[in-house]
């Protein structure tokens, strides 16, 4: 039983220049006690889908539906809302400088989450902050409770909002970009502190990152989207290993680990589409060198790709693409080969 | 749940991932797109139809004079006034009413408006000279002459002005360079302040220390990467300054330090007003509605610009 | 990345820069402790660049290397060292006798939304360099910049727009392109693509990949990124709070990893390989980075270090060969890893690991 059904999401925005169409039309599930790694660039619309969940979208126009236990989170009221942020689902954010509040202890911000979901006497909430902080790894937990935010450096930040975030014990964590403000050494730790508060608590994740390698490390299941809509959905080992969707391929072919030679990347030809705008069926059209006229013409909905029904993507080539893919014959590469001479 | 201004960084974050990939449209400098975002500002185009309106009258000012037959300094005793000698309320005649010399109040605040918009303007224009020079050079050259320039800031600041202009024109005697160089000595401080740490911060940007690196010499730097950044912020303070130059101006001739009797000026007008106002309404409510229409349509007009430049402080 | 690596090798190349134990300290006021401190950005470091080569310079935040960049372009003065560029020595030059000099090295900055003046135009900006030295006149400059940007992939037509008209990777590409105006000799590009998505990091790395071939140039390559730093570099340099820990040829430093900080860093960067990722050992170091303004003493990684021992507190171990490796790479480590050896991770200590002091 799927702990958070999204089907249909679509979200657009009013602007001065237009109407942003953010997300055009995004489905996917989360089991509970599993890690889904969303992944996609700049303009794919991935921060904006998962905000639109709490209803942290100001301003924006949404459809489709969200199902977490029973309630549709897409048209819930504001005051089923404010019961479920927080205390249902958990979110933490890119940066935590700026989510934290700065004239607060850390103890004190903790404890105040708390105490707006459940009424617990402030000891209680106190002793519960002080567990948190030692959950994640804050040493010396019991003094450091009644730090302000400024005296924690980034990645011990970054583990505050997520002790803050599983106050409640939420049965979703959604993180949007945690580490990418970090350094390395540092995001490995803030990893391992949600990978060990995930298998202690059986928590679900949502981790939103264009880090590949972070999704490598971290995600059960992936979802790939660009402009907008999910272009691919599997397992981990399935993305990365048998991919079936010319994006995914192109993203794993343009990062200089899997750059075959040394002299030359393959990237991705041109450059992300505009939301303004009306796009092609397929939004990656323009970019892609396997297209045919089918993609031009019509949708390509999310197919299962052969043999694994649980994967699907969003193209209209052959499901059997997948199994026995070789680099070499990706014509990504061709397209690189031919332009550098 | 983080108790950060989420909605704020959302916003942010949209905008971010709108503007990737924009398609790439025709030469819009950020002046246009500023310039764009005014034109759509329904509040601010109003005061800026007001604002031409007041300078139309101004420059107009004899055409009040030719239709109504009335010089502004004329007085009419006989036509003018009652019987008592106080002011005459509007009437066929005399439009707005008359003074208590008998002086046609509509024109008088038509040659009024010259005097309040010329130096509103010119008095502003030398401020902000003086200012945004001071405030370059401060900012972008720190160390003494920082030192030197920002104390010297300071102490401008500090100093009461009324005080000191009467002091000065006690010394000088009043009148119309009094006023404009009166203000002026005091107004181009805030402004070197405002562009003093304007530059301290732009002075870190990237692509000052790019300029930096290909070998640019400091005046460059200053002229061709600084001032543009800055200019904004400068227009912005420039059309709220104007209003309250404006203001200041009526005052000083309120106080009778500033143009002197029989100078049609709405701050002296007021200033006449004063003993008659129980008899004569329009005697004070029509400069001073004229005033307070001028300062409203500039400071609206400023709020405008100055959303229209940087479109996130508004809201 | 030249595609003849030997060249590099086997050949002695000529050393273009070379830095003698520069130092780079700032005063700060109104540190959390009350006061005045210093903060030692770059603190001795020895390196040399070659001509020809891409140098990739690695580190996490506070190890200096951005800092230690602009002490190779002097446009920061030096706090003390030496750096010599084409056998002169630049350290204590003044601007004026630096300008000419500019024309020979250039920089390219990470932000591309900010290392563009938003208010001038594309073709003013590119122009810049020619501008600023004086030459050519209008029309002349305005042929160049078209050039440069049709070499760099921009659409010369676009020579009137705006920054703000352009894609992150596009503004790159206009950084580059100003970078490139001079011809100069060497290029430091401090985390060029850190800020551009990935699809659009190949582009801009094949780019200058380009141009190094066909314009002969050397670049000193600044990024935080491992997996990029493998791909473009011929030597690498690992920096830690101020000083160089290891420099070697870039498949030594993969290979034949001898300090214990590189090997963190590297067993942390996550791979996009799933079996990569699961078979490898983690190691997580503890604790924080700690501020330049206080670093430890003897050496700076001995806090975090599994392998630390007592001397590694009182003496800053020198950057030399250890271990029987060849010249061109140094170590700096009282206690160096072999080949294969693991880190052992250190047992979670309370202590050092209060990250910013009160």
């Amino acid at each position: 039983m799927a702990l958070l059904e999204v089907d249909d999401l679509h979200v657009s925005f009013n602007t001065s220049d237009g109407v942003v169409r953010a997300v055009r039309g995004v489905s996917f599930t989360v089991e509970p006690g599993q890690t889904l790694g969303i992944v996609g660039e700049s303009g794919s619309g991935k921060s904006v889908a998962t905000q639109s969940l709490t209803g942290l979208a100001a301003g924006a126009k949404v459809s489709g539906s969200a199902m977490f236990d029973g309630l549709d989170l897409l048209h819930a009221s504001q005051r089923e809302m404010r019961h479920i942020r927080g205390r249902r689902i958990g979110m933490i954010f890119q940066d935590p400088l700026s989510s934290l509040h700065p004239a607060y202890t850390v103890g004190w911000q903790i404890v105040e989450m708390i105490r707006a979901h459940e009424r617990v006497p402030r000891r209680r909430a106190r002793e519960r902050a002080i567990e948190l902080l030692d959950l994640v790894r804050i040493p010396n937990a019991r003094a450091r409770v009644d730090d302000y935010p400024h005296q924690f450096s980034g990645g011990m930040r970054q583990r505050v909002m997520i002790a803050m975030a599983m106050a409640l014990n939420p049965s979703i964590l959604i993180a949007d970009e945690p580490t990418t403000a970090l350094d390395v050494t540092v995001q490995a730790q803030v990893l391992k502190v949600m990978r060990d508060v995930q298998s202690e608590f059986g928590t679900a994740i949502i981790l939103i990152t264009h880090d590949l390698g972070v999704v490598a490390e971290v995600a059960d299941e992936v979802v790939v989207m660009y402009a907008g809509q999910v272009m691919e959905h599997a397992r981990r080992r399935e993305i990365f290993y048998q991919f079936h969707h010319p994006y995914t391929e192109g993203l794993l072919a343009s990062l200089p680990a899997h750059g075959a030679t040394r002299d030359r990347l393959t990237p991705i030809p041109g450059s992300p589409p505009s939301l303004l705008a009306n796009l092609d069926p397929c939004p990656f059209v323009p970019r892609c060198p396997y297209v045919f006229d089918k993609c031009r013409s019509e949708v390509p909905p999310l197919t299962p790709v052969h043999p694994d029904e649980h994967h699907r993507s969003a193209c209209w080539l052959a499901p059997d693409r997948a199994v026995d893919f070789e680099w070499k014959s990706s014509k990504f590469r061709e397209i690189a080969q031919t332009a550098h001479e | 749940m983080s108790m950060g201004s989420s909605d704020v960084r959302f916003d942010e974050d949209v905008a971010a991932e709108v503007e990737l990939g924009a398609a790439p449209v025709e030469g819009r400098s950020p002046w246009l797109l500023a310039w764009q975002r005014l034109r759509r500002d329904r509040v601010a185009m109003v005061s800026l139809a007001v604002i031409i309106l007041i300078a139309l009258i101004a420059i107009f000012a004899p055409v009040f004079t030719h239709f109504t037959g009335h010089p502004p300094n004329q007085q009419y005793i006989r036509q003018g006034t009652t019987t008592s000698g106080l002011p005459l309320g509007p009437n066929g005649k005399f439009w707005l009413g008359t003074d208590n010399l008998g002086r046609d109040i509509l024109v008088r605040i038509a040659y009024g408006a010259r005097i309040s918009l010329a130096v509103g303007v010119v008095a502003t224009l030398l401020t902000v000279a003086i200012g945004v020079v001071v405030g370059l050079a401060a900012g972008f050259f720190r160390g003494i002459v920082d030192t030197i320039l920002a104390r010297l800031v300071d102490v401008v600041l500090s100093v009461p002005f009324f005080l000191v202009a009467i002091a000065l024109v006690s010394i000088a005697g009043p009148g119309l360079t009094m006023t404009v160089l009166v203000i002026g000595f005091f107004s181009w401080a805030s402004v070197a302040r405002i562009v003093r740490g304007q530059v301290l911060s732009i002075r870190e940007r990237e692509y000052v220390e790019a300029a930096r690196s290909l070998g640019a010499s400091d005046l460059r730097i200053m002229f061709v990467d600084i001032l543009p950044n800055v200019l904004a912020q400068v227009i912005v303070y420039t059309t709220l300054l104007i209003p309250v130059v404006i203001v200041t101006q009526a005052a000083l001739s309120f106080l009778g330090l500033g143009l002197q009797p029989p100078t049609a000026d709405w701050g002296g007008m007021l200033a006449e007003s004063q003993t008659f106002y129980t008899v004569a309404w329009w005697f004070v409510a029509f400069p001073g509605i004229a005033l307070l229409v001028t300062t409203l349509a500039f400071n609206l007009f400023g709020d405008g610009v100055r959303d229209a430049f940087d479109p996130r402080s508004g809201r | 990345m030249t595609t003849d690596q030997t060249q590099a090798v086997s050949t002695v190349s000529e050393t273009l820069l070379h830095l003698d134990d520069v130092c780079k300290h700032f005063h700060v006021r109104g540190h959390a402790g009350g006061g005045r401190a210093t903060v030692k950005a770059v603190d001795g470091v020895t390196l040399d660049v070659r001509r020809g080569e891409t140098l990739g310079l690695v580190g996490e935040t506070g190890c200096g290397k951005s800092t230690l960049a602009r002490c190779m372009t002097r446009l920061y003065d030096l706090t003390a060292g030496k750096v010599t560029f084409q056998d002169r020595d630049i350290s204590r030059a003044s601007r004026r006798a630096l300008r000419p000099l500019r024309r020979e090295m250039q920089m390219i900055f990470q932000d591309p939304y900010g290392s563009l003046n938003p208010r001038r135009r594309v073709g003013s900006i590119i122009g810049d360099p020619f501008a600023i030295h004086g030459i050519g006149d209008r029309k002349e400059r305005k042929d160049k910049v078209q050039q440069l940007m049709q070499r760099v992939g921009l659409n010369p037509e676009h020579y009137n727009r705006f920054p703000n008209e352009f894609s992150g990777g596009q503004r790159q590409r206009i950084g580059v392109a100003r970078a490139l105006a001079l011809q100069p000799r060497l290029i430091v590009c401090d985390e060029p693509v850190s800020a551009l998505d990935v699809s659009i990091q190949a582009q801009v790395l094949n780019l200058l990949t380009d141009l190094q071939q066909e314009f002969g140039l050397t670049y000193v390559f600044i990024t935080h990124d491992l997996s990029v730093v493998r791909h473009v570099s011929d030597r690498i340099a690992v920096m830690y709070l101020g000083k160089v820990v290891e420099v070697a040829r870039t498949d030594d430093i993969f290979e034949i990893t001898r300090h214990p900080y590189t090997k963190a860093l590297l067993s942390a960067l996550p791979v996009p390989d799933p079996d990569a990722a699961d078979s490898r050992e983690r190691i997580v170091l503890t604790g924080d980075l700690p501020s330049p303004i206080n670093p430890p003493s003897g050496c700076r990684f001995h806090p975090r270090c599994p392998k630390a021992q007592e001397i590694c507190s009182r003496e800053d171990p020198p950057l030399l060969p250890v271990l029987g490796d060849e010249g061109t790479h140094l170590t700096a480590c009282h206690f160096p890893l072999e080949v294969g050896e693991s880190l052992r991770p250190r047992a979670e200590a309370s202590g050092p690991e209060r990250g910013i002091p009160r």
